[in-house]
């Protein structure tokens, strides 16, 4: 699990260069592969949530220093955004569709958080198309590539340890 | 029961005012960390050419195929140039000789027109991109030369189409190039646009990423400005140099309060193939 996570890490920084490839002008690739390792994770931790906050953390630090000049921003969110993923998995029983429907919930917590506490802080105007345009690319992209990850560690069970009952 | 309820309010209050307190501590210090102006910590420079280090071992088999691809296009356009040379061998004389009196021309101009540098003159450094715009808002690139490379903040970037940056942090290794497409309120830069009359001067600040195109904004007299009019950078304000095409005028119109113009530009770089790039350095 630790690889996927790093593995993801590192190639949000190296697919980055290929963002403005396009589809038709309208679809980016625009890779947070990042956020999905963290929704991908998550059910090995289920029963240590801790654990898996302090991964979050450690991970969003580290995000902060390689890849943003913004000491503590992802440090701050992606625990906030683990918490929300923990929340959200509470609701609902384990399966490609639902997963799908926490990472989506995911990114747009993630980049609805950012893009607010940047409007805040007076480094982006607000803007709600091009919010809503950047999303659809992101969503897309990284919809993709959970489905990938997803298909690929389903064929060892131990990753994902089905729920015995689901609460609500 | 009721001193219970009284109780369970106030440190209700005081949970909600703690709350309050540490979201505005936290909002004070992601703005110190935004500031433009920041530069990074010793431990910030470290971190990022550790992460820069693995990155480019990763990166290699990306490099590798890539550079090949490139190969194989650069070697088709060798020969097409190597055909034309030979074509124009016999006015290698001819050529030499215009050459020598447009520098002594230039000399002249430059003494009449009191410019004090050329973007000719700057010390130029090739880089290639190796990061971009990781987290989607902030519009920047990092780029594989450093303060080892003598690279520093507000050093000009360009491609050898047009401008696209300035460096805003550095590394020892690396360095952070803010876009000129990038939606940070705080960044504007001084342009002007030729027109047949005269140049006219405004403030580049802002790009719609939806038309791709930057906004010229405060453009008092719009009299002579028209569609295909060159954008360049002013030199006012001591930042960029004067002359670097940023692209040509897409549209004309006024601003809401309708006292100045609004012009769009088409940038001229190609923002979708940003590969190499090269840092203009001190003067030589």
């Amino acid at each position: 699990m630790y690889l996927v996570v790093l593995l993801s890490f590192f190639l949000d920084g190296l697919l980055s260069i290929y963002q403005e490839l396009s589809i038709f002008g309208v679809i980016y690739f625009k890779p947070m592969f990042t956020i999905v390792s963290l929704v991908l994770i998550y059910p090995k931790y289920q029963k240590d949530i801790n654990n898996y906050l302090k991964i979050c953390l450690v991970l969003g630090l580290c995000y902060d220093l390689f890849y943003t000049n913004m000491l503590f921003l992802n440090m701050l969110v992606f625990p906030l955004l683990g918490y929300i993923i923990h929340r959200v998995y509470l609701f609902l029983i384990d399966g490609l569709v639902n997963s799908l429907a926490i990472n989506l919930i995911a990114l747009v917590s993630y980049n609805f958080i950012i893009y607010f506490v940047l409007f805040l802080t007076g480094y982006l105007s607000f803007n709600v198309s091009l919010f809503l345009y950047n999303l659809l690319s992101i969503l897309i992209t990284n919809t993709i590539y959970f489905i990938i990850l997803y298909l690929l560690l389903m064929t060892d069970k131990n990753n994902f340890p089905k729920k015995k009952k689901y609460k609500f | 029961m009721r001193f219970n309820n009284h109780k369970r309010k106030k440190e209700t209050k005081f949970i909600i005012l703690g709350i309050i307190l540490i979201a505005c501590f936290i909002i004070g210090i992601l703005s110190l960390t935004i500031k433009g102006d920041r530069s990074f910590t010793v431990v910030e420079k470290y971190v990022k050419d550790a992460g820069i280090g693995i990155q480019n071992v990763l990166y290699t088999p990306f490099r590798f195929v890539g550079g090949k691809i490139d190969d194989y296009k650069e070697m088709k356009a060798v020969y097409k140039k190597y055909k034309y040379i030979s074509d124009i061998e016999s006015k290698a004389v001819l050529l030499e000789e215009e050459n020598r009196e447009l520098k002594s021309s230039l000399d002249d101009l430059k003494s009449l027109l009191d410019l004090n540098k050329l973007t000719t003159e700057y010390k130029v450094i090739n880089a290639t991109v190796i990061n971009r715009n990781v987290g989607n808002w902030y519009n920047t690139l990092i780029i594989d030369k450093g303060e080892k490379s003598g690279l520093k903040a507000d050093m000009i970037v360009i491609t050898n189409e047009g401008l696209i940056g300035k460096i805003t942090k550095t590394t020892f290794y690396s360095s952070e190039v803010k876009l000129i497409t990038t939606p940070d309120l705080n960044n504007k830069i001084s342009v002007g646009v030729i027109t047949d009359d005269n140049t006219t001067y405004g403030l580049l600040s802002g790009y719609d990423k939806m038309t791709k195109e930057l906004s010229v904004i405060d453009i008092i007299d719009n009299t002579s400005i028209k569609v295909g009019d060159k954008v360049i950078t002013s030199g006012l304000g001591n930042i960029f140099p004067k002359g670097i095409i940023i692209g040509t005028v897409s549209k004309v119109e006024m601003d809401d309060f309708g006292i100045s113009s609004l012009v769009k530009v088409k940038p001229i770089a190609d923002f979708n193939n940003l590969r190499y790039v090269t840092v203009l350095g001190g003067i030589e």
